[in-house]
């Protein structure tokens, strides 16, 4: 019997010892990243395919409010457009953006993991790779901090940031600590810095869609204006614009002569603005988004609209009226829809495309393709870095050549006296002061706020970036990106209520200077799940507002 | 006589002598079955407790006081009492086939000293003859086993619940283990996906392939103590089919011939409306505004007045007539004739033609080999049209004793099925709306309860913008099925002493199922795709293609030739290894008996799947392909596949032992661990291991010497029995996140050219992910009186189950799948089978099942959506039953006739429900309608027999479930639908809604003015109003059997012959009339599901 027991025991821990090697098989065709290929190709994964077009365009001052009687809404608009904390769940909500950027930088630390498991990034395209790595997860947290909290301030060291995250998730609930914005921007510069060396274009088979090393200058050149570092901002879009600065913009005449298309009217020309061809798109990302129906020549969405009165007062004729020229004057013209309920100038930028998974049901996911950094933004963020900087001069040169290619006035000649006199004519909109209904009155020129120190109003440096601003907002128009420049330089904006015939009937709500409603709310998911909330202001007992600080 | 090589001490122990007038009596004692010295055998004195033991070679030497007699006992084998002899020969003989025993799959074992609560079926009883698929027969069979026939295609497994739910997001599908081997599915259909009628069920039943006349006995293991030697794995029970076994003696051979009579069913039993109610209705959506020329003609679909349009354009330029002159006369006479039609749908797509199986087995044997040998064939014209099937089996079981302590026993089980299915495509959920739909679906038995009677079986329609008739669809599109099946295992045994056994098993199993998708060139669903005949079909056609790089694109056809070929092949190789040891013995008087069981276990299954689609295969031209380049830009565009591969393997590893110490079998304890690994659960070496354990314990008062005195004959058997146990299952097939998931995919691109494969994280890694865990503790006493002429048996349990997949929502990967939810049960299972009358001729048995179940969801966060709340086969939520069925608070019909509800804020709505709101504030408006899952189950036996006639009359009954009814109601109906008599009682005209809840039939005005009114009727169809109790009794099987008498047996020269005749499924004695002929069980999902039909199977028995 002993014998038996004995051969037992032996064959039992001869069968322990080799089953741990059995069971290491994985359960499907998953794969590691443990190949210089799969880290490669992970890294197709490493941007975001959610937007933060919907609720930063519909927070900013691009749309007002048509009025209750336009039916085209829906909740979740409602909601972005009042800066209320979203509770609605949509393919562009808040939400799906946080999870999104996550996502992708716990795919690029995954990338750097796989790097380092392989004895570190060795050969050139492992380097590419970790610098396109590094560039995802700072890019992501760039627009993390900037959505997520407060912009940047050099004097303000304690302003929450977000959580910058480095390393995968190993378990099935962490929980993270929130840092300071300078904290996050110290990282970001840290990540940039270590990426810019190495990033290279080799192994990219759609560069376009991937950090090519434009696209990685573009946004080492954003990243320094936003950090108040002027001279590298500058250094970096020298690397993209070379030295003939037009050919890196968009021919905006070639899209005006687009035809319309058969079933999408703005199909062939919104097509032609994300193709990935073109010098101007420096980095394309796709979305799962419906921008394209809601800033295009559809009805929905349109109670929230960029309306005639805007086109007209603020963005797109007030910014003509520097060369004396109107809406025609672009070499892009605007689409201009008027009917009932439908108040709207319209750029056919967004294009709406469909990924059917049941074509026959027709169900799928409506998409559309923006740019995350263009050669025009560019050349705008290097005027402005001139300006603040002092150098007016080559600020105008920048500016004059985007406004040669973006009107119709191929000759123009930009002067500092053009500006000051045009600029410095115009008054300043809707001022919040004066009376709580009576002047809310549009212009292009808003009083500015900014956390750093810049001359006085109606000083050409201030001119000078008021045009530059008009002209930023007019390049990035339904893209969202207009609410950057609101909470970088403090713009104060309201939320305006049109009357029947399209003009500014009253104001319901301000977009104070340190309103905490610029840090858009951390996720309902993510906060249910522990996560620090911005601070939002609440009602005490005695009726007063405070700022309720968790 | 060989040398025994071991004995043991305790042997020596038992010699005493006592100081009496005596005589020393010597003997030997010899096992019957191998006539070898038995040793260790105690002999005693009667009366006395002196006694000895057999030594090696099975002598013994006793004194024995004159007068008195002695027991011979050996545990396993009968004892017996002699008069004492000198050199007397006493023959043991295995008491094994007496008593009963409980085959766990790998052990068997008493069951006396059995401690765990299961049911032991025999197959002769059980079997639904006619029903080819054994494990439906389970229905009613076992106290504690829910079968629900969710459909009764063939191959498509019936939901079996073994106590209920176990898991949320798992299976909870009880493990099948055939002689020792557990089956595998070739592929993971989870249980709400049974009744999808999806084609992926026609190979969802893992034992499809038993011929049901092979099968002896099903054990089905309920409890955590009966279970727990599959530990980690039998969460869920576990079903042991023991198939049958050669035996000693002379060749017997038999036939079993089964002729099934499947009813065709019949539009008396439905309230389906008839052809002239039916026009009288379309002529209504006439007047609101339908079926007029303009729209029916170019319509997508469109039935009578679609056709009729048609024909008005239709010229003969031979007669210089048109189709149908468009005149008031000619139109009125047209429709006229629909309205007489009254096609019979059911009549035209099904049969009444003989299903045939037939069975021929062997059993022969020696004393050194035993074989059982059987073929079978089954032949299934089909009740309905394209249901064809063929299955052929082959079963071998070879027992070879090789010598007295070495036997093998080798199985090789195969099979190969042929059928045939009407084509299908996945159903696809649309979540804005809420609909449910299956595109080109031709499922016979869903079309002629949808589709409307006065159509004429011989014209072709339109369906999607092609011509289509059913009887020419079904010709031209269906599914060729083709599974084979494999078995092989072979199984040592060692006996190097009586107590000990020394036992390897291996296995080796192989599935392949190929489904061949068949759209031939002259389909509906192949001419979809190249209809353009006027320019409003071109545009509007969505199976047409506008190439987005070309901007003056035109729509095109991407399938100007041929049809579409699809294959998914499915298979799967697994193999099994097990070393098993066992110890049994008995000391001290047999008074302590001891079993010990234990070894290893090592399992691996490879999984391989591919799906190809072959665009523009020419079956007319002899097959040959000739595809358009733009399908193929057209899906990279879309980012669809043409063809796909999935690999999957699963390995685990366990070790395993069990302990049952048992004093003279009255008091029995009984302990068991399990230590098992699995891949699924990622290279984490300590999340992958899981020990499950068991203690149990039972008393068997009959054996009580005080017990007979006490109860005489009044109570004849007693024993009550508790376990307490620990067992596991490795969750849902598809959460294996212990390491982050990466898999490769293609991202959408906004056009061909920049597209590039990449890889992504699927799912963030969980490192603490683990097995599902239930903590079980059952109750049972079994009782029989008056010599066991009743008996009753009763179990209570309570389960708590834990570390269940749930949702987590985390702060930065959104959702994610982690052990975090609990759940909890208790039931009661009661069975009764009483012998009420017993004379020589006449019998007449009872039996009685009754189960209850219960189980809530305690902990689960929720991530649901409306629309998986309110749908057919429900959701989980904290509080509730594990599949909760809710629908939308109906509030009645406006003054529009439009359907009213309760909406997510509190207010009254007839569209603002939103089918996608998952925030859990925003659910509390829906209203709990139930459980999907039945609650008390069970059935109701006699059988009677006189002589050699047998009268069987079965009822099975199923309680406290509710259905979702069909969803009929829809904004817009085109004059295909067919409707329920119900729409009689529509709302008419304003001042209707105070006496009626049936929506009205909304308007093209009503229908322009809100363009959101199919969610008004969606939520119709999810509402209070739409939903019926699941409960029902059925007459499952009444059957009359006569064996011939032997006389007249033996004149043919045959060993028996018998005759059987059963009806099943004869009818429902109760059901709510709200289901209105809708089978309870029966989920209409369209595709490949048709319910259990009602048939007749005359079987014919005969053995040589």
């Amino acid at each position: 019997m002993k014998k038996y027991i004995g051969l037992s025991v032996i064959a039992l821990s001869m069968t322990l010892a080799s089953c741990d090697d059995f069971l290491d098989k994985l359960p499907d065709n998953r794969t590691e990243a443990n190949t210089e290929e799969k880290i490669q190709k992970l890294l197709v994964s490493a941007y975001p395919t959610h937007d933060h077009m919907a609720f930063t365009e519909y927070g900013s001052d691009n749309v007002d409010d048509m009025g209750e009687t336009n039916p085209y809404s829906d909740r979740f608009l409602d909601e972005i457009y009042s800066w209320t904390d979203v509770t609605e769940s949509d393919n562009q909500d808040p939400e799906g953006y946080w999870m999104d950027l996550y996502q992708c930088i716990e795919t690029a630390n995954m990338a750097l993991e796989g790097i380092e498991s392989m004895g570190g990034a060795t050969t050139s395209s492992l380097k590419e790779a970790q610098a396109e790595a590094l560039l995802c997860r700072a890019y992501a947290h760039f627009m993390l901090v900037n959505v997520f909290a407060t912009h940047y301030d050099a004097n303000n060291s304690s302003a929450m940031g977000v959580s910058y995250v480095t390393e995968t998730e190993k378990e099935l609930n962490p929980k993270y600590e929130r840092e300071t914005v300078h904290e996050n921007y110290a990282h970001i510069a840290e990540d940039l810095e270590a990426a810019l060396p190495n990033v290279g274009d080799s192994y990219y088979t759609v560069p376009k869609y991937h950090f090519n090393k434009n696209a990685a200058y573009a946004f080492a050149c954003r990243f320094y204006l936003y950090y108040e570092k002027y001279d590298k901002a500058i250094e970096y879009a020298n690397k993209v614009l070379g030295t003939n600065p037009t050919s890196m913009l968009r021919d905006w005449a070639v899209l005006d002569k687009m035809p319309d298309g058969s079933d999408m009217q703005q199909s062939p020309t919104t097509n032609h603005v994300i193709e990935a061809t073109l010098n101007c798109n420096l980095l394309l990302l796709t979305s799962v988004s419906i921008q394209g129906v809601l800033f295009g020549g559809f009805t929905s969405g349109h109670r929230y609209s960029h309306c005639e009165y805007l086109g007209q007062n603020e963005t797109i004729s007030a910014l003509a009226g520097l060369w004396g020229g109107n809406y025609t004057s672009f070499a892009m013209q605007v689409k201009r829809y008027s009917g009932s309920n439908m108040n709207a100038w319209s750029q056919w930028r967004m294009p709406y495309l469909f990924e059917y998974t049941d074509p026959v049901a027709q169900i799928g996911y409506s998409h559309t393709v923006y740019n995350a950094f263009t050669g025009d933004e560019v050349l705008l963020n290097r005027a402005e870095a001139y300006a603040l900087t002092g150098e007016y001069d080559k600020a105008i040169a920048d500016l004059q050549v985007w406004i040669r290619n973006t009107s119709t006035q191929k000759g123009y000649v930009l002067t500092i006296d053009r500006i000051n006199e045009y600029i410095g004519g115009l008054p300043y909109a809707y001022d919040k002061d004066k009376t709580p209904k009576g002047d809310i009155k549009s212009s292009l020129k808003k009083h500015l706020n900014p956390k750093f120190k810049i001359d006085e109003e109606g000083s050409t440096q201030e001119n000078l970036i008021q045009l530059i601003l008009a002209c930023r907002r007019y390049e990035t128009l339904h893209e969202g990106k207009r609410w950057f420049d609101i909470k970088r330089w403090g713009i104060e904006i309201p939320r305006r209520v049109m009357n029947a015939a399209g003009n500014p009937d009253h104001i319901n709500d301000w977009l104070t200077v340190d309103d905490p409603r610029r840090a858009i709310q951390v996720p309902q998911k993510v906060r249910e799940a522990g996560y620090t909330p911005n601070p939002r202001p609440t009602t005490d007992n005695a009726g007063n507002s405070a700022v309720n600080h968790l | 006589m060989k040398k025994r090589l071991t004995m043991f001490l305790a042997c020596l122990l038992l010699s005493f002598g006592v100081a009496l007038a005596q005589n020393k009596i010597t003997g030997t004692v010899i096992s019957a079955e191998d006539n070898e010295p038995v040793i260790g055998a105690s002999v005693l004195v009667q009366g006395q407790r002196s006694g000895t033991v057999t030594d090696v070679d099975g002598h013994f030497t006793i004194s024995v006081p004159s007068g008195k007699k002695i027991t011979i006992s050996f545990i396993g084998m009968e004892s017996q009492t002699v008069t004492p002899k000198n050199g007397m020969r006493i023959v043991l003989r295995n008491s094994a086939e007496l008593q009963e025993v409980v085959v766990t799959g790998m052990q068997k074992v008493d069951k006396r000293l059995f401690t765990g609560s299961s049911a032991k079926i025999s197959a002769n009883e059980a079997k639904l003859d006619g029903v080819a698929d054994i494990s439906r027969s389970l229905e009613g069979r076992a106290a504690g086993v829910s079968v629900q026939n969710v459909s009764g295609t063939f191959g498509t497994a019936p939901k079996i619940r073994v106590r209920g739910a176990t898991s949320i997001y798992g299976n909870s599908k009880p493990l099948w283990v055939v002689d020792g081997v557990i089956m595998e599915d070739v592929i993971d259909v989870s249980a709400d996906d049974l009744s999808s009628g999806d084609a992926n069920t026609l190979i969802s039943s893992a034992i499809a392939g038993l011929n049901s006349d092979d099968i002896e006995t099903f054990d089905i293991l309920k409890d955590g103590s009966a279970t727990s030697i599959y530990g980690a794995r039998a969460m869920a029970g576990v079903i042991v089919i023991t198939t049958k076994k050669g035996k000693s003696g002379q060749a017997r051979i038999s036939y079993t011939g089964e002729y099934t009579m499947r009813l065709k069913p019949s539009y008396s039993t439905f309230n389906i409306m008839n052809s002239q109610d039916q026009m009288s209705i379309y002529q209504e959506m006439q007047q609101k505004g339908y079926l007029n020329y303009a729209e029916t003609s170019n319509a997508a679909s469109s039935g009578v007045y679609g056709k009729m349009y048609q024909l008005f354009s239709e010229y003969d330029p031979a007669t210089g007539q048109f189709g149908l002159a468009n005149t008031a006369e000619a139109r009125a006479d047209y429709l006229r004739q629909a309205e007489y039609r009254n096609t019979d749908w059911f009549d035209v797509l099904f049969s009444n033609s003989i299903q045939h199986n037939h069975s021929i087995s062997i059993s022969t044997g020696t004393d050194r080999s035993q074989t059982y040998a059987s073929v079978s064939a089954m032949f299934d014209p089909g009740w309905t049209k394209q249901s064809k099937v063929e299955r052929y089996t082959a079963n071998l079981n070879n027992t070879y004793n090789i010598s007295k302590k070495l036997t093998f026993n080798m199985i090789a089980n195969t099979s190969y099925r042929k059928q045939r299915a009407p084509g299908t495509l996945s159903a696809e959920t649309d979540v804005v709306s809420g609909e449910v739909h299956r595109s080109f679906d031709i499922n016979p038995y869903s079309y002629a309860l949808n589709t409307s009677r006065a159509l004429d079986v011989n014209t072709f329609y339109t369906r999607n913008y092609a011509p289509f008739n059913i009887l020419h669809e079904l010709d031209n599109n269906y599914i060729d099925l083709n599974m084979f099946d494999m078995r092989v295992q072979g199984e040592f045994k060692y006996k190097p002493v009586r107590q000990v056994e020394l036992a390897v098993l291996g296995a080796y199993k192989y599935n392949q199922a190929t489904q061949n998708h068949q759209i031939l060139d002259e389909s509906n669903q192949a001419q979809a795709y190249r209809s353009m005949a006027t320019t409003t079909i071109r545009d509007a056609n969505p199976f047409l293609y506008t190439d987005p790089d070309d901007i003056f694109a035109m729509p095109v056809t991407v399938l100007p030739y041929g049809g579409i070929y699809n294959k998914t092949t499915n298979s799967m190789n697994a193999w099994d290894f097990r070393f098993t040891a066992s110890y049994n013995d008995a000391f001290f008087n047999d008074a302590h008996i001891v079993n010990l069981y234990g070894g290893i276990e090592v399992n691996n299954i490879d999984r391989s799947s591919d799906w190809f689609r072959g665009w523009g295969m020419q079956y007319s031209l002899g097959e040959i392909a000739n595809y358009a380049y733009q399908v193929f830009k057209k899906s990279a565009e879309e980012n669809s596949d043409y063809f796909t591969l999935t690999n999957t393997h699963e390995r685990r590893a366990a070790y395993f032992g069990t302990a049952t110490y048992s004093y003279k079998g009255r008091y029995t304890i009984n302990g068991t661990i399990r230590y098992e690994g699995t891949n699924k659960l990622g290279k984490s070496r300590s999340a992958r291991w899981l020990p499950t354990w068991n203690v149990s314990g039972a008393w068997n008062a009959h054996e009580e010497p005080w017990f007979r005195k006490v109860f005489k004959n009044s109570l004849t058997h007693a024993t009550l029995k508790a376990s307490y146990s620990l067992t596991a299952e490795s969750g849902p097939s598809w959460v294996t996140n212990s390491m982050p998931v990466i898999s490769s995919y293609n991202p959408w691109r906004p056009t061909a050219g920049l597209r590039e494969s990449g890889l992504q994280e699927e799912d963030r890694a969980n490192g603490d992910l683990t097995f599902e865990k239930k903590h079980e503790l059952n109750l049972g006493v079994q009782l029989g009186f008056f010599n066991n002429r009743i008996n009753f048996e009763l179990d209570w349990y309570k389960r708590n189950n834990y570390d269940l997949i749930g949702i987590v929502n985390t702060q930065m990967g959104g959702m994610k799948y982690g052990n975090v939810a609990s759940m909890k049960s208790n039931g009661v299972e009661l069975s009764i089978n009483t012998t009420n009358i017993k004379t020589q001729d006449f019998s007449w048995s009872t039996n009685i099942i009754y189960s209850h179940t219960h189980n809530e969801v305690t902990d689960l966060e929720n991530n649901q959506r409306v629309i998986d709340l309110v749908s057919g086969s429900g959701f989980a939520l904290e509080g509730y039953p594990v599949r909760s069925l809710f629908s939308i608070p109906f509030k009645g019909l406006n003054n529009e006739g439009l359907p009213t509800f309760l909406d997510q804020d509190g207010n009254i709505t007839t569209t603002g429900i939103y089918f996608q709101t998952q925030e859990k504030e925003k659910l509390g408006f829906l209203e709990y309608s139930g459980s999907v899952d039945p609650t008390d189950v069970g059935s109701f036996g006699n059988l009677f027999k006189y002589k050699g006639v047998s009268l069987n009359v079965y009822i099975t009954y199923s309680f406290g479930n509710v259905v979702r009814l069909d969803p009929v109601f829809k904004n817009k109906y085109n004059d295909l639908n067919a409707m329920p008599k119900e729409f009689a009682n529509r709302w008419m005209v304003p001042g209707d809604e105070n006496y009626t809840t049936i929506p009205v039939i909304a308007s093209s005005r009503q229908n322009r003015n809100d363009n959101s009114l199919s969610y008004a009727y969606n939520a119709y169809n999810y509402s209070t109003e739409r939903i019926a109790k699941g409960d029902f009794i059925r007459m499952k099987e009444i059957s009359i059997g006569y064996d011939f008498p032997q006389s007249f047996v033996s004149r043919l020269s045959l060993n028996n012959l018998s005759l059987k005749l059963q009806a099943t499924n004869l009818f429902l004695i109760y059901a709510d009339k709200k289901l209105n002929g809708q089978d309870p069980e029966f989920f209409n999902t369209g595709g490949v599901a048709v319910p259990m039909p009602k048939q007749f199977t005359l079987t014919l028995r005969l053995g040589l």
